[in-house]
Order: structure tokens, then sequence, then C-alpha cells
């Protein structure tokens, strides 16, 4: 009966409906179009960049230096909706150097077809100027700086030179297939090419001299899959090929009559299969595999093997006959036995095996062989999740890694390497515990604990030539970070509350400590912690309040021995840095009337990086280095680097589907990164003469007007 | 008067209407239902049943359920999900559930029961395109329908490819719902663009939100990386990456690191990550700490490797005085991720040629 007296209401108001506001409805039927079809907009501007080019804050992005700017943004979808046919054409940043186009044609569940273009610049934020000649191409000619005016005969006089700014271009091109060739089989078809040009930063070779390195590479990827999905079985696999070409491989720099070759990353190219799946054996219970095996290889020639003036080693090779597999088996399992408990097993091994000949390259003095490396990693998981009362969930697991590692052996003396010059370990286990308590339950407040802790520890280490007091591993030995006994211990807090409708307020706490050891060398302890708090309020269902605040610490602790050597004395360091990071940020957005949206953002970041440096010298010598007309001053000063940028809009609506939109982004970044400086502040110069012009401050605005359409 | 002031007012008068004179409303629904199609209108058996609107049979839905309520429904009909033409296509209650209480509401109840099937709990974020920035998230409010469940639906077709693993994922193991990050009754699902899926990502991961603002990071706050470049958050590779291994990931679009080189530098042959932070430092190349301090976490080399950190005031060649300044230790070991000089001397085995 109250179904019926529901029902009888619901039906009387929309008959009603229907009678009064048919007609209404009927010719609203485009607008309804615009609710329920595909839509499409397009957007078309001008903007532009006044002040200071974005040297830092435009690394990337395409909007880097002052001018003007054509805005055009599409993005329009079509789609049959008889047979389920789309036709879609995105354009991102149609107007600037970091334009994205794709354009698709499928057929929904049947077929399709896709192309792609991206394009992306990089340019490093400091400005060279140089007198080397050949920038751009494998055959530089380095200049020898004046030491006085005219100082040697045919010096360079240091700022005199050419402005050069180093920066990549990648431009791709892809083209994508796809074909159901059954109702559950999928094949897939995908072909990217990248080219990437350009210059980055390098060097000469036997002293600190400025050349810029040729980039003229190309990476193109090839993937061939299918999936193959049925009700209990999920497959899918197929072939990944992936190719880089180096146009540029190798770089000489011709020097006072010397010339030097820099080697450079030469063509390589590598083939993988793989086999992905998963079987539900019961409806709580599902099985899953991977299983890949890549084949990558580097067989070029080596162009400096031809070199008559740096004739290599009668043992050296011509081409590397580099070859690594790599292999990978997964086995998975998730089940829920019972209906609150939830488990997950895994065991993964993963062997990089280096199959390249360990060539004699270097026979002089100093041996050095080839280091063709192996890694053999295995890794067990186990975890469970138990839905405890009240909507709170405890999950609990257990990692466990064990890698094998081969130890590069080259010359020996003694039975210890003599070419190595860090200490090794082959073999290394880590084993992590996690326990987290959460809730997600309630509407309006969710919160989650979780706690980590891992050892990480391993075989003995083999020990290195030079690397240790008196060599051999002793209590005064180093601990690589990336091999040394490390103790992690992490906690995580979250919490998300909504204490009314128009209040959400996110909490986040982080914490993690790492503790390393074994000798008395290498970083020591680390520490990192974080706070967040992020909120929003609804004044009304217009008006929108948003802010986030965030801070963060990072320590970490080294311990070094510094050896005496020149005029500086040995000594222990003991080092301590510190990066702080804090964030604001604040928004509000809303409507002003009907038409007329309005909206403001700042941002406001700064980063610290403390160096603390303790020397504690032991013997003669100086503190550091001092040798007569050239200072080298210790320690290095702390950095503060900070960025403003306040963002305001406002959007203006024409029509129902057409609005005009007027940004303003103002910008403000300040450092005093000593990076590329001297001691006194001043331009770091190479011993070549070349300049490095930094721009610690940045203020720049960006103003920019589009008309928006949506159809 | 606008649609929705119409809608209010027939309601409100038709509602009092109704208390006092029912029968009115049988009379009004029977002229109608004469010039009405069948499968618009079965007044005779009191069922609302006007035709579908976007899904198959989403009548019963629509009745109630379009742009102007609290959930608008109606843009799925923009989206894939919407394509009826592709009969594998969901219809409302293939992911809400039949949710028969939910469309009759009892006598005496407040407030009408949830659909079977409901999916609260987005990590709603504020829209790029009218707040500037990528960076907010949070919580809306959440659901009693268990995650499994809610994922269920999803998962009954979106279960292969890349989706394969999900059960076995970390966010999966964290009571992450599907729909926490997909949205799907609109035609913008903002975590499948690269540009706007940060928002969604800096929900729950802070770190790499601060990360990401150091001055050194990939271009991600920019919109030319997304997360997804090297994450699958659907996936149960170590820390989620797309590929086997962290290796693996970087040289998707760093191969000219992959080697082998004739001298490896064995770090680089490990782990990418030993020496580099992917989201962000404040280190040139998104180096962990600077030259020489990252360095000396491995080498204690005697002579100049072990100098200590400082500032030259001028133009120097000594070794001994350039671990620091410029790119440091770089500033001669140019070759860090690897070399191919055969030249036989003790340099090439150093990355210096």
């Amino acid at each position: 009966m109250n179904n019926m007296k529901q029902t009888f209401v619901l039906t009387t108001l929309a008959t009603a409906l229907m009678t009064v506001y048919g007609p209404a409805m009927a010719a609203d039927n485009a607008d309804s179009d615009l609710i329920s079809k595909p839509s499409s907009s397009i957007s078309v501007g001008v903007g532009a960049l006044m002040g200071d080019d974005r040297r830092q804050l435009g690394i990337v992005g395409g909007l880097h230096d002052t001018g003007g700017y054509l805005l055009f943004d599409a993005d329009i979808n079509r789609r049959n909706d008889e047979t389920g046919t789309w036709q879609t054409l995105s354009i991102v940043n149609g107007g600037m150097s970091s334009r994205e186009i794709r354009a698709e044609y499928q057929q929904q569940g049947n077929q399709g077809v896709s192309v792609e273009y991206r394009q992306s610049e990089r340019e490093v934020p400091y400005l060279i100027n140089t007198g080397v000649g050949g920038l751009g191409t494998g055959t530089q000619s380095v200049t020898t700086r004046c030491t006085a005016p005219g100082v040697p005969a045919g010096c360079y006089a240091v700022g005199t030179g050419t402005d050069f700014q180093l920066g990549t271009e990648r431009t791709k091109y892809g083209l994508g297939l796809f074909k159901y060739v059954m109702p559950n089989l999928k094949l897939k078809f995908n072909f990217t090419n990248e080219d990437k040009e350009g210059n980055r930063h390098g060097r000469v070779g036997g002293q600190p001299e400025f050349a810029a390195v040729p980039i003229d590479w190309n990476v193109s990827q090839l993937d061939a899959t299918f999936d193959y999905v049925l009700d209990k079985l999920q497959l899918s696999g197929g072939y990944s090929g992936s190719w880089f070409r180096n146009n540029i491989d190798l770089l000489a720099a011709t020097r006072g009559g010397t010339t030097y070759y820099i080697s450079q990353p030469l063509d390589n190219e590598a083939h993988q299969l793989f086999l992905d799946g998963g079987y539900n054996f019961t409806p709580t219970t599902r099985g899953t595999f991977k299983l890949s095996y890549t084949h990558a290889t580097q067989d070029e020639h080596i162009p400096t093997y031809d070199i008559a003036a740096i004739a290599p080693s009668p043992t050296a090779p011509s081409s590397l006959d580099g070859e690594i597999n790599t292999t990978l088996v997964q086995l998975g399992v998730t089940s829920r036995p019972m209906p609150k408990l939830n488990l997950v097993a895994n065991l993964r091994y993963h062997k990089v095996d280096d199959a390249t000949p360990v060539w004699f390259v270097v026979d002089t003095a100093t041996d050095a062989h080839s280091t063709p490396l192996d890694y053999e990693t295995l890794t067990g998981k186990v975890e469970g999740t138990y839905n405890l009362a009240h909507g709170y969930n405890l999950t609990a697991g257990i990692d466990y890694t064990s890698q094998d590692r081969t130890v590069p052996m080259g010359t020996t003396s003694a039975g210890v390497d003599t070419e190595r010059y860090v200490p090794f370990r082959s073999q290394l286990d880590e084993t992590t515990y996690r326990i987290q308590l959460r809730r997600t339950m309630s509407e309006t407040v969710n919160g989650a604990v979780a706690f980590l802790h891992s050892r990480r520890d391993g075989s003995t280490y083999h020990e290195a030539t030079h690397s240790e007091p008196g060599e051999g591993i002793t209590d005064a030995s180093i601990d690589p970070i990336n091999i040394a006994n490390r103790e992690r211990t992490k906690v995580r807090l979250s919490m998300d509350w909504l204490p009314s409708d128009a209040l959400n307020l996110q909490f986040n706490f982080e914490d993690a400590q790492d503790n390393y050891s074994g000798h008395t060398y290498g970083l020591r302890d680390g520490t990192a912690w974080l706070f967040s708090v992020d909120a929003s309020y609804s004044f009304s269902k217009d008006w929108q309040l948003t802010g986030w605040y965030s801070h963060d610490d990072t320590e970490a602790k080294q311990h070094n021995y510094r050896y005496a050597s020149g005029s500086y004395a040995a000594a222990e360091m003991f080092d301590t840095l510190e990066d702080i990071g804090d964030s604001v940020g604040l928004g509000l957005k809303g409507l002003l009337n009907p038409k007329l949206k309005i909206g403001g953002d700042l941002q406001w970041t700064r980063i610290e990086n403390n160096y603390q440096q303790d020397l504690v010298v032991n013997g003669a010598g100086t503190r550091y280095e001092d040798p007569a007309g050239t200072s080298y001053t210790g320690p290095v000063p702390n950095i503060t680097s900070t960025t403003i940028r306040i963002k305001l809009f406002a959007e203006y609506a024409l029509k129902k589907n057409a609005d005009l939109r007027f940004d303003v982004v103002h910008e403000r970044w300040k450092s005093n990164d000593w990076s590329w400086q001297f001691i006194d502040g001043s331009p770091f110069v190479f011993n070549d003469g070349t300049k490095v012009i930094t721009y610690p401050k940045q203020n720049s605005t960006f103003i920019s007007a589009r008309y928006n359409y949506k159809f | 008067m606008n649609l929705r002031k119409r809608w209010a007012v027939a309601s409100s008068v038709l509602r009092k209407a109704s208390r006092w004179l029912p029968n009115i409303g049988l009379i009004m629904a029977f002229c109608v239902s004469a010039t009405t199609s069948a499968d618009e209108m079965k007044v005779g058996q009191f069922k609302l049943a006007k035709a579908d609107t976007v899904l198959r049979g989403d009548a019963k839905c629509t009745a109630c359920h379009d742009e102007t309520e609290k959930y608008p429904v109606l843009a799925i009909g923009k989206t894939k999900h919407g394509t009826v033409a592709d009969g594998r296509t969901p219809t409302c209650t293939s992911c809400h559930g039949a949710s028969e209480s939910h469309m009759r509401k009892l006598e005496g109840q407040k407030d009408r029961p949830k659909p079977d099937v409901s999916y609260g709990g987005q990590y709603k974020s504020v829209e790029a395109d009218s707040m500037v920035d990528r960076y907010f998230g949070k919580f809306g409010k959440a659901t009693s329908t268990p995650v499994e469940n809610r994922n269920a639906a999803c998962q009954s077709c979106h279960k292969g490819g890349n989706r394969m693993h999900w059960d076995g994922s970390t966010h999966a193991n964290r009571g992450v719902g599907c729909t926490n990050c997909h949205q799907v009754h609109t035609a913008h699902d903002r975590v499948r663009t690269r540009a706007d899926q940060t928002e969604l990502c800096f929900s729950c991961h802070k770190e790499q939100r601060a990360q990401l603002n150091r001055p050194s990071h990939h271009p991600v706050l920019e919109g030319k990386m997304g997360c997804s470049d090297c994450h699958n958050v659907h996936g149960n590779n170590p820390k989620q990456l797309k590929q086997a291994s962290i290796n693996e990931t970087c040289n998707q679009c760093h191969m000219e690191k992959r080697g082998p080189f004739l001298h490896n530098h064995q770090p680089v042959t490990e782990d990418c990550t030993i020496c580099h932070s992917g989201h962000g430092t404040v280190v040139f190349n998104l180096l962990k700490s600077r030259p020489p301090f990252l360095c000396q976490e491995c080498h204690s080399h005697t002579s100049h490797p072990s100098q200590a950190a400082a500032l030259p005031n001028e133009p120097v060649t000594s070794t001994r005085m350039l671990g620091t300044a410029a790119r440091g230790c770089l500033n001669c070991h140019t070759n860090i991720h690897g070399g191919n000089s055969t030249q036989n001397n003790a340099t090439a085995g150093r990355f210096r040629r």
C-alpha cells in the first residue's frame, strides 16, 4: 500500500509535468544533448609573458621566454550512437612548443586507430657564455683562458664569447591500433618514435673545461599485445621492443693541440616477450602470474677503437658484444578464506643476467676490466587484512627480499681486486614488517595509522683497493649506501574529517628513520618527517575556499674520512645535510553573478638546504685546500629558494556554451644557490674561460584572454 | 522561470493536491496516457517508466535522477560507458544493484534507503581549470558499501590487461576503491588525463606533492608527465611501477642510460634511485644530494674523492677543489652513467672519457 502511494504521487507529478512542461522540455533537447551526449570544446586566445624569462619556473612546459603566445586547445568528441563509433581530436597547448595532438577513430568494442604527436622542450636555467667552437657538433675546439689581457697569446677573454643555451627538445609520434578479433580477445599495436635533439652539459677531459655534448638521439618503441578475458581466466601477453639510436656517438674536443675523446652512449635495443595471467579459482580466491624474458644488446662498433692517437690495449674490444638477459617469474594469490579476512601472497623472481664478455680494457699501471653485473632477486610477500568491528581494518604483512649480486673481479693481488674502488657484497637480505590500522567505513571520519620496520644486511664485504685506510675491510671502512646494513622505521598517520557538509579537513603525518651500521664511514643516519593539512570550506553552493600547508624536514648524517692530499690535512668529516620545505596554498573561487565566475590562488614555497660540516683535522695541513693564490673556502653556505605564485582568473559566460576567460599569473622565484658561483658570488668560470650566468631572481607575469566554446 | 523552478513549483502544488484530491492525479494520468506512448507511461500499473534517457533500462532511475540532483548522473552518456551501441556497456543496476528498497521508500522511513551499491568517498579535488594549481585533494563522504562490493562492479568488466593484478596491489589492499579515483558520471574523468591526475594522487601522497614542488623535478606539475607515466596504480609491481623494475621504468624515457657500457657504474645498473629521487629534489638532475656529499656515500677513496665540500674563488684546475662547485664531481666524471671508451687510460674506467 505504501509503495502504491509513493508510486502514485510520483506518477502524478511526472504526468502533470509532462503536460505542463513537455513542450518546454522538447525545446530544450539541445541542452539535453549537451548534458548526456559527447560534447566538444575549443579554446582560442592569446597570452603574453612579461617581466623576466621563466628560466627556473619554465624549464619545461613551453612557456619560457617573454613575449606573446597563441593559446589554442581543442577537445572534439563525436559519437555515432547507432554504431558506437567515436571520432576524437585532442589538442593541448596547440600554440606552444609543448603541444600535444591526439586523434582517434574507433568503433567501441570492435576496432580503432589513433595517432599522436607530442613535443616538449627543456632548457637549463642558466646561460653559457663561451668561446668554445663547434658547439652542437661532435667536433669542438676549446679555448685557452686569458690569465691576463692577451696572456697567453691567442687566449680567450672571459665573457667575450657567444651566449649559448643548453637544452633539449623531444618530438614524438605515435600510432596505435586495436582490434577485437573475438569478443574476448583484443589485439593491440602501439608504435612510438621520438627524436631528442639539443645540447647538454659536458666536459673536455683532462681538465674541467666546458664542452656541450650534442644530442641527436632517436628512440622507438613497439608493443604488440593481446588481452584475452574470460569470466575466470585473463591472459595478457605479447612482444615489446625498444631501440635507442645515437647519431653522434663520439665527442672530440681539441684543446692546446691535444684532442680529447669523450665516448657517448651507443645504440642499444631490447626485446621482451611477456605473459601475464589471472585465474579465479573460486569467487574468493584468485591466482596470478607474470612471466617475461628480455634480451637487450649493445654491440655497436666502438668509435674510439679506431683512433690511433688513443690506441686501445691489445685486449680491448672493437665492439662490446653487450648482452643482458632479464627474467621475471612472479606467482601470486589473493584469497578471502573467511568474510572478514583478506590474504595476499606473492613470490617473485627477477634476474638480470649480464652476459657481456669481460674485457681487459686498460692495461696501464692502473688496470681496468669491463664490469658486467648480475642481480638475482627473490622476493616474497605475505599480507593479511582483517575487518574488525566498527569499520576498522587491521593489515599486517611481511616482505622478504634476498639478492645475489656478482662481484666484478678484475686484476687481483693476494686475492684482492685491485681495480674496484668501493667495497662490495655478494648477498643482500632485507625483511620488512608492516602493520596498519585504518578506518574506512565512516561517512565523515576516516583515518589510518601505519607502522613499518625493515632490516637489511648481507654477506661479508669484499674489500676494494684504495677505499680502506690501510686496505682490507676494517672497522674504518665505508658502507656504501646501497648495500649498507640498514634499519628503517616508518610511521604514517592520516585522517580525513568532514565536520560538516561545508568543511573538509585532511591531516597527514609521516616520519621515517634510517639507521646505517656496520663500519665507520658512509651515511650513518637519515630522518624524514612531513606534516600537512588540507582544508576546504564551502561558503555556499557558489563559493569555495581551499587551503593547504605542508612542512617537511629531511636530514642525513654522513661520516667520512678525508685523506691528506695537497695542502690539506687528513680529517674526520661529520656532515649533516638538511632539507626543509614549507608550502602554503590558498585558493578562493566563486560566482559573482550567474554569468561571472572568479577565482584566485596563492602558493608560497620555501626550500632551505642546510649544510653543517664539521672537520676534525687529524695531522698536519690545512682544513681546506690552500694553494698559493687560490682560496678554497668551506663549509659551503646554506641555500634558500622561494617561490611565490599568484593566479587570478575571471570567466564570463557570453551564453550557455561560450565564455570568455581572463588569467593573470604572477610568479616570483628567488634563490641563493651557489652551484654556479665562486665563493664571492661571482659567476663560475671554467678553466677554458666559459662563464656560467645564473639568474637568482625571476619576476614574471603572464596574462591571457581566451574564448571558450562548447558544442 | 527556469525549468528547475518550474519543477519545484509544480512539485509543491501537486504534492499538496495529491494529498487532498488523489483522484485528480489519477484522472490526469489516464488522460495523458491516451496521448503518450506506452513505453513512457504505464499508469495502469502505477509504475513510473518513461523512455530510457541515456543507458539501457535507466528509466526507473532517471525518473528521479538527472542533472539537478545532488549527484548528477546523465553525463555518463558522454562517456564510453554511455555508448549503448556497445553491448558490453553497463546499465544503472549493473553497477548500483537492483536497489528495490531505494526505489520504494516505505512510509515512516525518514531517509530513503541508499542503492544496493553506492560509491561515495571520491577523492574530490579542486578543478584545475578553475583553480590553477593541481595540488589539492580531500575526501568526500564515504559510503557504507564495502569496497570489495564497489570494486566488484567495476571488475566484472575491467579485469584484464593492466588491471589483472589489481587484487594483489597495494592500493587494493589499503581499501582504495575504483571510484575513489575514477569518476564515472562525468565526461572528463580527471584521473585519466596526464595533466590532471595529480589532483587525485596528491589526495593521499603528500610526500610526493612536497617533492614535486622542489626546484628539480620531473615535469608533472607542468602537465608534461603524469603519475601514470611511471606508475601502474592498478598493478602489483614494486612501488606499483609500470615496468618490472625501477631501471626498466626510467629507461622508457632515458634509454641512453640503459647500456650495457664498456665501463659500467655499478649503482646505475642496480637502481637509479640510489642517486636520484624521481619526484623531485633540491639538486640539479633530481640528485638526492649534492656532490661531493652524494658521491661520498660510497666513495672514500684516497686523494681528491674524499675532499671536503667547499667553493673556490677563481677558475681552478685542481680536482681537489672542483668536487663542489658547478657540477661537482661530475665536472670531470661526466660519463657517470657509463662510458664506452677503449682509451688505454685509467680515466676511461673512471667515467672521464
